[in-house]
């Protein structure tokens, strides 16, 4: 082995050991400032927190918690005004979106971070607490490059409740389309009564996909809209669109009435399992001894999940003594019936 | 040169290979840190923008079910239920697996929680030895027990599978302790995310903590030397290792003690395999193989910040049994699904993670210990020069001292548990030592393991546990 390999052995050990220097450095500084503003932030938050009180209750001036909003510490203020606002409503929250307004335009230039986690941010504080003056940028964040800060909007427009920023949210659905459905639903249904006549016609629209329609259905079923249910038949009549009868069916057991039990009985056969499956929830839920023979037949589906809804679905249509006959057999039926009345008790 | 010319060419070749090994290992170690860090500090920017509270608050949260398979747990059952029921998540269920313990598991656990027999109907037909009963509390309705013939760990995870009736299921060790918030954390990449099928959280040492009502609530190095190294092991591990294979979307291990999954891509893929000691990274790779072989798509994830807390060895007997055991389930693995390795077809996984456990983490160990004898050789033929070869080790401890400082770095760059600076300090200075026996005790244990799979062994070995020790701060 000659000098000069040894050599680089020897230079790449003190580079390597130069850098755990380094890293050793910068962790007790990071320790240390970390420290630091641990401390701030529990001496602002000391010194905010009488005085807003004081001011939600009424009984404080707005001037005496500005004044003590001192220079750097304004988007720490916003970012603790935030906190509160999650937590409050009505006139409190009010109050407090008034409290922030001088210093919004400190935290507006963060919506041109380069880092989406920053613009992400400031698009939620901006939303919640000055959508009234910064709605331009908001709805203009649904186009951002990051999908993230897309969702972020789209999140922040629909806790709002202004049903006008629905259709900026559903067109641009395929921004939000990865993520989980239930969370998307979530999202649509936030915007409570102010956007049912909107998601009403998103459900009913044909020329819609029926991704679309079927999430505009799903949060229709989550805000109770007993509106929804002759469109939701119509879609169980003539549609073939798993996703979009899934939905459809769910609305129907959610808001459905005794009339629109005959919509959802042909889905018992579905090719789909889920399909099969919501349909058996529809049919316990709106029939009566009527459904007792095709809800039992369903206790031989091949899907397990089939099985045991159907089994549920015969204790929710009252058919408790053809539960109890069954459950005396040994078989796998008699499982599942003995199930169902548990869990039905 | 003093020896005869076919054995120094002989010692240079094999020397010459330990050295392109320890070089490419660190190279990689080297570049899944940087990328780790970077993913970490992006990670904790989006810690701070997406409220998960506020994600779950709203309707729709997926319901999770979580697993415990437990044997011979009477110590310990009733505690680590009780604070399983604490997890804050708006809709789970917990299982609780009893695979046939021969203590008194079971009956502490129908009594502690007034457990009746229940009928649970399967919903999968997963193979797994016979469930002899099922139970449900009647104070917690989301509390069940299945009782079966003992069949090892991954047969209990399977019984519980087939009546999971949840679209997520958690499998933990019965041993783990769970943050109370563990569950909202490593859900998230499942709402961002609709094609994830498997995500892990963080294990961190349990020992030296203090824990109160299933919670830890003061985190502190311990005082035990073993465990202390465990401790800067387990952050290099998961802050640097795996953080750094998320990095790169090539998650290949997802701990057994804490992984997030769903049920119905792992029941499709056959669930749990029975005959591995590593059926935690078992069921990942297969995951990655049944979803490209049906061109599924799918994403398996690392998620740093949901915590499950565990208990590590403090005697070296019990260390050694366990690093026997976790390096036979690796060579297990890897052997097994061998298929991938170099294989185009399995993409970034098979070109590029599955060769680097095949070669450097499978292989690597007795490349280690062939290389601390050679070199030993080398030095005692006068083939080589002390100074060489103490540059040589020199560079081998700047590098790890460099890795495990980096860790610890990281750790305080994002998640902070370890607040005193006297255990921050401490850390460093096992960084700095750990290369000087612990190390290579690791080594020799995992060599051990390598030829202990290849013999068959089949052993778990025990584990020895103190419980988790309701402590004051100190």
């Amino acid at each position: 082995m000659n000098d000069a390999f040894f050599l680089a052995v020897a230079a790449a050990t003190a580079g390597l050991l130069a850098l755990a220097l380094l890293l050793f450095a910068s962790t007790l500084w990071l320790h240390r400032r970390t420290d630091a503003k641990a401390a701030r932030s529990r001496r602002l938050s000391g010194l905010w927190e009488q005085f807003l009180l004081d001011h939600l209750a009424g009984e404080g001036m707005a001037e005496a918690l500005w004044s003590r909003v001192g220079p750097g510490d304004e988007l720490d203020f916003l970012h603790y005004l935030w906190t509160y606002h999650r937590t409050l409503s009505g006139e409190e929250k009010v109050r407090v979106e008034s409290l922030a307004a001088p210093y919004l335009d400190r935290l507006a230039p963060r919506l041109a971070s380069r880092l989406p986690e920053i613009r992400a941010r400031a698009v939620i504080t901006l939303a919640a607490l000055g959508l009234d003056r910064y709605e331009r940028q908001v709805l203009a964040a649904l186009d951002d490059p990051s999908d993230l800060v897309a969702v972020q909007a789209a999140g922040a427009l629909a806790r709002s409740g202004r049903a006008g920023h629905l259709p900026a949210i559903l067109s641009h659905f395929d921004r939000y389309a990865g993520w989980s459905s239930g969370f998307l639903v979530s999202l649509l249904a936030s915007m409570g009564a102010a956007a049912l006549p909107a998601l009403r016609a998103l459900f009913a629209d044909a020329s819609r996909s029926g991704t679309e329609r079927a999430f505009a259905g799903l949060a229709l079923m989550e805000l109770s809209d007993a509106e929804a249910a002759q469109t939701a038949a119509g879609i169980c009549a003539s549609e073939r669109d798993p996703a979009l009868l899934e939905a459809a069916l769910a609305v129907l057991g959610r808001v459905g009435g005794p009339e629109h039990l005959d919509a959802a009985r042909p889905h018992r056969l579905s090719a789909n399992p889920r399909v099969r499956r919501q349909a058996l929830q529809v049919i316990g839920h709106l029939g009566g001894e009527d459904v007792w023979a095709e809800l039992r037949e369903s206790l031989e589906d091949g899907s397990a999940l089939v099985r045991a809804e159907a089994g549920r679905s015969l204790m929710k249509a009252g058919a408790t003594e053809a539960l109890e006959e069954l459950a005396r057999s040994r078989d796998r039926k008699g499982d599942l019936a003995r199930q169902s009345l548990e869990d039905g008790t | 040169m003093t020896l005869g010319g076919a054995w120094g060419g002989l010692l240079d070749a094999f020397n010459g290979l330990v050295l392109a090994y320890f070089l490419v290992l660190n190279f990689v170690y080297l570049t899944l840190g940087l990328l780790a860090f970077a993913a970490l500090k992006r990670y904790t920017l989006r810690m701070k923008t997406i409220d998960v509270e506020e994600m779950l608050s709203a309707a729709g949260v997926p319901p999770i079910t979580v697993l415990a398979p437990a044997y011979n747990e009477e110590a310990g059952c009733v505690e680590s239920v009780k604070s399983l029921l604490t997890l804050r998540y708006p809709d789970f269920q917990i299982f609780v697996i009893n695979d046939g313990s021969k203590d008194r598991t079971l009956a502490k656990l129908v009594d502690a929680f007034e457990m009746t027999p229940v009928t649970r109907v399967p919903v999968a037909q997963v193979p797994c030895a016979e469930v002899r009963a099922v139970y449900r509390s009647r104070r917690h309705p989301n509390l069940f027990l299945l009782d079966k013939v003992n069949g090892g760990k991954a047969d209990a995870l399977n019984a519980g599978l087939n009546y999971c009736g949840t679209p997520l299921f958690c499998a933990i060790d019965a041993d783990s302790l769970l943050e109370r918030d563990a569950l909202m954390r490593v859900v998230r990449p499942f709402l961002e995310d609709s094609t994830t099928v498997a995500t892990g959280g963080i294990i961190r040492i349990a020992n030296g903590c203090s824990v109160r009502s299933g919670s830890v609530t003061d985190v502190s190095l311990p005082r035990n030397l073993l465990a202390r190294f465990q401790v800067l092991e387990y952050l290099r591990a998961f802050l640097t290792g795996r953080m750094g294979w998320h990095a790169l979307d090539a998650t290949l291990v997802i701990s057994g003690a804490f992984g997030l999954f769903r049920h119905a891509t792992v029941t499709a893929a056959g669930g749990f395999w029975k005959d591995t000691v590593g059926e935690d990274m078992e069921l990942v790779v297969r995951l990655h193989r049944h979803c490209r072989e049906h061109g599924i798509p799918y994403r398996i994830s690392f998620v740093p910040d949901p915590v499950a807390w565990t208990e590590c060895p403090e005697t070296l007997k019990v260390l050694g049994r366990q690093r026997d055991r976790w390096q036979r389930g690796l060579a297990q693995v890897i052997w097994r699904h061998r298929v991938m390795l170099l294989n185009p077809r399995y993409g970034f996984i098979g070109m590029a993670a599955y060769p680097y456990f095949f070669f450097l983490e499978m292989l690597g160990p007795i490349l280690e210990l062939g290389g601390y004898l050679g070199f030993l050789a080398a030095l005692l033929t006068g083939h080589w020069s002390p100074a060489y070869v103490a540059a040589f080790l020199a560079l081998s401890v700047a590098f790890g001292m460099a890795l495990s400082i980096g860790a610890v770095a990281m750790e305080e760059l994002t998640f902070r548990r370890y607040t005193r600076k006297a255990d921050v300090f401490r850390l460093f200075v096992l960084a700095v030592v750990e290369s000087l026996g612990y190390r290579q005790v690791l080594g020799w244990w995992r060599v051990k393991g390598v030829f202990n799979q290849f013999r068959n062994s089949k052993a778990w070995g025990a584990m020895e546990r103190k419980g988790f020790q309701a402590g004051v701060a100190r």
